[in-house]
């Protein structure tokens, strides 16, 4: 796989030249770990099926689109990702039926819950870098968690506003039966969400981020 | 006031908040260390891929599919990328903002994205002076 060494900009003016095959190859070549990582954080219980058919089925569509003479894209890889996005969802929605959520679905829970707290108050004050290695972090304490804290945690990405609006693990519960085939109550979802929770905290501590979590007991 | 939830519940709730907010947010594709890193499996997949896979999808790509490619892609201009103030707050919570702040908010953010637009058409040299 070739090194992340051709800028955007160059990308943008090679799709404005007339072999927009090589520019395809090209933008493969350098960018498809970017691809495929991006794919794998929009749903993470994607396996390697799941992701490779998005990603050929997105180049698919690309592809039909630089291949018109008269379309020029502004910003391939901008329209890329967009098709990438969308196919993503509807493989996750045929896969599991799952409720694909962007954190813009969210965000009257998300504030409310943010909103007059400790966790609120530090992540506001965090300065640029140090939330980025944040987002890093937590990143890789979600994929070391076991797998049905795992799983909990997945749930809980997909039916987070229903847990708020219904103040109940119900929902929870369902989805983790759904995606795993477990029998789980709502008292076990509740638990299997607590103890990721706690996991978490212990390896975002262990990250350098006490500070956020000094007033959960 | 009494707090009903208590204090540990309502910072519990605020960490959940966090890892929803921070796991679901958009990513920039073009930032690796913004992006997770891939399973084993899902990394052999990746590099078992043929070398000649573009020119095999040019060879076949059919046509018809998409029809106006020109829409998709103003479609890819018009995502909405949430920022950390909208959910965390900064005086700018937009849960307690009114539909007019929340109008400003957006046409601020559709005039920024035209200017990126603008400014990249310019520095290739395209921009009327």
């Amino acid at each position: 796989m070739a090194k992340d060494t051709i800028t955007e900009e160059q990308l943008d003016e090679l799709f404005e030249g007339s072999d927009r095959e090589f520019a395809v190859q090209l933008l493969d070549a350098y960018r498809r770990e970017n691809m495929w990582r991006y794919i794998y954080s929009l749903y993470r219980s994607f396996d390697d099926e799941d992701i490779h058919e998005v990603y050929v089925k997105a180049l698919e569509e690309f592809i039909e689109c630089v291949k018109k003479p008269d379309f020029a894209p502004k910003a391939p890889l901008k329209l890329l990702q967009h098709i990438i996005k969308k196919r993503a969802i509807d493989r996750a929605r045929k896969k599991c039926g799952a409720r694909v959520k962007a954190a813009g679905d969210l965000i009257e829970p998300l504030a409310a819950d943010l909103k007059d707290t400790k966790v609120g108050l530090e992540w506001k004050l965090m300065f640029k870098e140090e939330s980025r290695a944040f987002r890093k972090a937590l990143d890789k304490a979600v994929d070391e968690l076991a797998p049905k804290q795992h799983v909990a945690a997945r749930a809980m990405l997909e039916v987070y506003d229903q847990v708020r609006e219904d103040d109940s693990p119900k929902a929870l519960a369902t989805r983790i039966r759904e995606l795993s085939g477990d029998d789980c109550t709502s008292s076990q979802a509740a638990d299997r969400w607590e103890a990721a929770r706690e996991n978490l905290k212990s390896k975002m501590t262990k990250a350098g981020f006490k500070h956020l979590f000094e007033d959960i007991q | 006031m009494s707090d009903p939830l208590g204090r540990d519940e309502r910072e519990k709730r605020a960490f959940d908040a966090l890892i929803v907010s921070n796991l679901l947010r958009d990513r920039d594709h073009e930032d690796l260390d913004d992006l997770p890193e891939l399973p084993d499996a899902i990394k052999a997949k990746m590099n078992s891929l043929p070398d000649d896979l573009v020119s095999k999808l040019w060879a076949k790509s059919p046509e018809g599919r998409i029809e106006d490619c020109q829409a998709l892609e103003e479609a890819s201009f018009e995502e909405t990328f949430i920022d950390d103030e909208q959910y965390a707050g900064s005086g700018a919570n937009r849960a307690d903002m009114d539909e007019e702040t929340k109008r400003k908010l957006d046409e601020a953010r559709r005039i920024a994205r035209e200017t990126m637009i603008k400014k990249k058409k310019w520095n290739k040299g395209d921009a009327k002076s």
